[in-house]
């Protein structure tokens, strides 16, 4: 049986032998301290730690952001948007339509690539057959009317059938909606007026026109639509959707302007937030990849600023739209979440079980390298 | 002056609109859509339903870039642009189909889903575009598609040749990918998005007979797309895209409780408008028992007809229950699949393989084996009749561990009247605890062996012919040999289930001898030892003792 040192009776040590030995036992204990504490401690906790690439974490969180309002609220901010016509058809039997998607494409282009620098458009379309509007119109004389407060309540079905999640781009959806022969239908205001271009838009969305076929092609069964209102509604459509003035030149340059401001914008917000969630959220792997696209969207961003100060809005665009795609990579990169599911308590209740039996009994011993260093000082007090 | 200007303005506005008119003109290009339904009633106490809507669009598949469609589906073309496919089938299936009793189907299709895809020369990465479109089709059709990538995929040589119209001098197999998931199951979740790919959508025509609470109350249902470029005509000398979707649908008497059936009482409803987009829309039944190319006039209605507008005329009948005895005659070539062995360590699997053609038969047979079943080449034998059998022509591409599947494909020559049995042995291994599904004792499936031949005879086969888009071009459609693909049963094999608790007991393990090495250890090295008289005293003095000792401290 191996017996402790009795504690309650300090005994001075009889002979050099024992001094030495009690030195030894000293240092043994100073050494485990050190060993597992001072240097074993870190390099656990360096090497169990989550990941992360250096960061300017100061510079994401202290930027100064305007505020988002409800006004604000428009098509997302992107790089190439899709432009999906949408051909709706609720009688296929009674009525022959006679127009085709190309020609509508061809006709936007030249209003399109005015726009071009800001975003890539590609013009798609589709018809939809035997669907109708989800509201039942009210009848007014000899025509039906569409009341202002039922618009809403028309792009949710439209909606669910139009497949716009499938293509990779935001989608900026335009409707075409051909209404039946006998039931032609117009928008009224809520002042109980015919809206003069029968169409409507909704900010987040898209817009809707409705065509109404005339008496002698429904007579014939055969409807050529005339191209050029057509044209020029969608045309106007697109300008309110993405709030351009106008076409001038002037008019896009301030268009121009407003996408840098709402792009380095939108990337200073993401950063910040992905700043607060790094803070909050411990699990979060930054990989290299991933500080190199946060990197280079904060430099963008400073330059794209200094370039609109200067005047320079081409070069600011540029440097608007790389910013923004970095931002948003990083900020959707399916790596951040790699060890979303393994958070620190489950690193401390793996190695709680085997560091903690092994620190007790070091710390505890720390208590007799303090009684002896007590106990050498007063033999040098009794000798003196 | 001024009118002079304005005129020539006005001409070169003229012409300017005239060509946009021709460019109108040469723009639009035909597209034509037809759907049918087959019922045939089979030998046995079932009866089948075949749904086939076809569409047809003449453009070239390899210069469109799908930004304008019409009646073809936009989300299949957005698909066929994005990821560079040449042709695409897939079908999502419920039950097996029983060839020994119910002779050939349609289209055939393997338990669960099965997707394979042939990708256009110019793909430059097969593998990413493939994963992707994958994914794809899993948003697409809401089934779990997206388990498809290359460690479970494989590139048959023979099996899956183009279905469509293809450029025969260079057909490289490098291009094709082949996946099966036979642990999927098609319910209505499936069958809505499919339905939204149909012009009508499900509102009029025949695809508003397909109701998910009638339809998957059946012992077999299949859904299906294939997407193939075809010839415009008989010259072929431009291509037109062909899009097939179809319903198989095997109902019991059973079931429905009598063997008097109607549209009623299949699908909850009759059909109540036609689609006005469909060119042609027909009902066949099949009214023959003994051969399958003679279809008649159906017999007089005897309950409310639907007429449905379009070409032929078409009626449905309701039949009063049917006094003749039908002989059962089996079909030429039908295929089993089952796991041999016994234990966790060895096993065995066995595809046997019926013909009952009287004349020789050219079968290939394809196996795709998952990497968690290591097969052995070497013990690859063919055994027909009791005697060995040595395949035509063999190809094997061994799979690796969590990367590659096992791919088989064996060319055999069958003699007539035989049964041939396909063995082939593997180990049992350990998988990662990671890989291991939620219910880890259900086991794992093996997918289901394809075997395909050409048949010399149509008995029993109601199938497509190769150039043929619908029902109406397999009437009357002799041929020198008719392509048959004929599917086993999936297998599932209980791979050896780890202790799920061995995590926790690791840790406690290694801890605890760790805290018992160490703990001696520190006490030694930094504690004086010193002896110490032991007082000889009884157990109840000692305890005493300690226990007061023990309280005044």
């Amino acid at each position: 049986m191996v017996h402790e040192e009795n504690k309650n009776e300090p005994k001075s040590p009889s002979n050099e032998e024992d001094e030495k030995e009690a030195t030894y036992r000293i240092y043994s204990i100073l050494s485990y301290f050190v060993i597992l504490v001072i240097v074993g401690f870190p390099v656990w906790w360096y090497t169990t730690r989550v990941y992360r690439a250096s960061l300017p974490i100061n510079e994401m969180y202290e930027v100064h952001l305007k505020n988002k309002s409800n006004r604000d609220f428009g098509i997302p901010l992107s790089l190439d948007y899709d432009i999906l016509i949408t051909f709706v058809h609720p009688d296929p039997s009674g009525l022959d339509i006679d127009l085709n998607g190309g020609d509508i494409d061809v006709n936007l282009q030249p209003f399109l690539k005015q726009i071009a620098p800001v975003a890539n458009f590609i013009v798609k379309s589709q018809w939809l057959y035997l669907t109708d509007l989800g509201v039942i119109p009210k009848k007014v004389s000899d025509h039906y009317a569409l009341q202002e407060n039922q618009l809403p309540h028309v792009i949710s079905p439209l909606e669910a059938k139009m497949w716009s999640h499938l293509s990779e781009r935001p989608a900026v959806n335009l409707v075409l909606y051909f209404s039946y022969c006998s039931t032609p239908l117009f928008i009224y205001n809520d002042r109980n007026m015919k809206v003069p271009t029968n169409a409507f838009l909704s900010p987040r969305w898209g817009g809707v026109y409705i065509v109404n076929p005339d008496k002698s092609s429904c007579e014939t069964r055969r409807f050529k639509p005339d191209l050029s209102p057509i044209v020029s509604t969608f045309v106007t459509q697109i300008q309110h959707l993405f709030k351009i003035k106008g076409v001038k030149a002037e008019d896009i340059k301030q268009f121009k302007i407003r996408t840098v401001e709402e792009m380095v914008g939108s990337t200073r917000r993401t950063l910040k937030s992905l700043a607060q969630l790094l803070s909050e959220i411990g699990s979060i792997v930054i990989s290299d990849e991933v500080g190199d696209k946060i990197n280079i969207a904060v430099d963008n961003a400073n330059l794209s600023e200094q370039f609109l100060e200067e005047g320079d809005v081409d070069l600011a665009l540029k440097h608007a739209k790389i910013a923004f795609l970095n931002s948003e990579g990083a900020f959707s990169d399916p790596s951040l979440l790699a060890l979303l599911y393994f958070p620190h308590d489950q690193k401390y209740a793996v190695y709680i079980p085997l560091f903690l039996p092994i620190m007790i009994p070091v710390f505890m011993s720390l208590a007799l390298v303090k009684k002896w260093y007590r106990n050498r000082k007063i033999p040098k007090v009794k000798s003196e | 002056m001024m009118s002079k200007t304005y005129k020539m303005n006005k001409i070169i506005s003229c012409i300017f609109y005239l060509l946009i008119l021709t460019i109108k003109l040469a723009r639009t290009t035909s597209e034509t859509f037809t759907e049918e339904l087959l019922i045939k009633p089979l030998y046995s106490e079932q009866l089948y339903a075949h749904f086939q809507f076809t569409t047809k669009w003449d453009v070239d598949p390899s210069t469109e870039n799908f930004n304008h469609t019409r009646i073809f589906p936009r989300a299949l073309g957005e698909l066929l642009k994005r990821y560079n496919i040449q042709e695409l089938h897939v079908s999502l299936t419920g039950g097996l189909w029983r060839y020994e009793n119910w002779g050939y189907p349609v289209t055939d299709a393997a338990p669960g889903a099965e997707v394979w895809a042939w990708f256009k020369r110019d793909t430059p990465d097969v593998d990413q575009n493939w994963k992707r479109l994958a994914n794809s089709l899993s948003g697409l059709l809401c089934a779990s598609l997206n388990f498809v990538d290359s460690s479970n995929s494989i590139s048959p040589e023979f099996t899956f040749q183009p279905r469509g119209v293809t450029n025969l001098s260079s057909i490289n197999n490098k291009y094709l990918r082949y996946a099966s998931l036979p642990r999927e199951v098609v319910c209505t979740e499936n069958l809505t998005p499919w339905k939204k790919l149909l012009p009508c959508g499900s509102k009029s025509g025949l695809a508003s007979l397909l109701n998910s609470g009638y339809i998957h109350n059946t012992r077999y249902h299949s859904v299906a797309l294939h997407l193939r470029p075809v010839c415009r005509d008989d010259s072929c000398e431009s291509l037109a895209l062909e899009l097939q979707q179809s319903v198989s649908l095997v109902y019991d008497y059973l079931i429905l409780g009598s063997r008097n059936w109607s549209l009623r009482k299949l699908f909850g409803q009759g059909v109540a408008k036609s689609c006005p987009l469909a060119s042609r829309s027909e009902i066949f039944v099949d009214t023959t028992v003994s051969s399958t190319h003679s279809f008649e006039l159906n017999p007089p209605p005897d309950e409310v007809v639907t007429s449905i507008r379009g070409g032929h005329e078409s009626t449905f009948a309701k039949y009063k229950e049917s006094q003749s005895i039908a002989v059962l005659s089996p079909p030429p070539l039908h295929a089993n699949q089952y796991l041999t062995g016994y234990g966790q360590e060895r096993g065995g699997i066995v595809t046997k393989i019926f013909n009952n053609h009287w004349g020789n038969l050219d079968v290939v047979l394809l196996q795709n084996i998952p990497w968690y079943v290591p097969v052995y080449l070497h013990t690859l034998k063919v055994v027909t009749n009791g005697v060995e059998n040595n395949p035509v022509a063999l190809r094997y591409i061994p799979g690796r561990q969590r990367e590659r599947a096992y791919y088989l494909e064996v060319l055999l020559k069958l003699p007539p009247k035989s049964t041939t049995a396909v063995s082939i042995d593997f180990d049992y291994v350990f998988l990662k605890w990671q890989e291991y599904p939620p219910d880890a004792n259900h086991g794992f499936y093996i997918g289901s062996a394809v075997v395909s031949t050409n048949l010399p005879l149509a008995r029993n086969f109601t199938g497509l012919p190769q150039d043929g888009s619908t029902l109406a071009d397999s009437f009357n459609a002799s041929r020198s040999g008719y392509l048959v693909q004929v599917r086993t049963e999936i297998m599932v094999i209980t791979l050896p289930t780890p202790d799920f608790s061995m995590p926790y007991n690791v840790i406690c393990l290694a801890c605890t001898v760790v805290a018992l090495a160490f703990g001696p250890l520190h006490n030694i090295t930094t504690r004086r030892l010193t002896l110490k008289p032991k007082p000889s005293e009884k157990l109840f003095v000692k305890l005493k003792r300690g226990l007061t000792e023990f309280l005044q401290k």
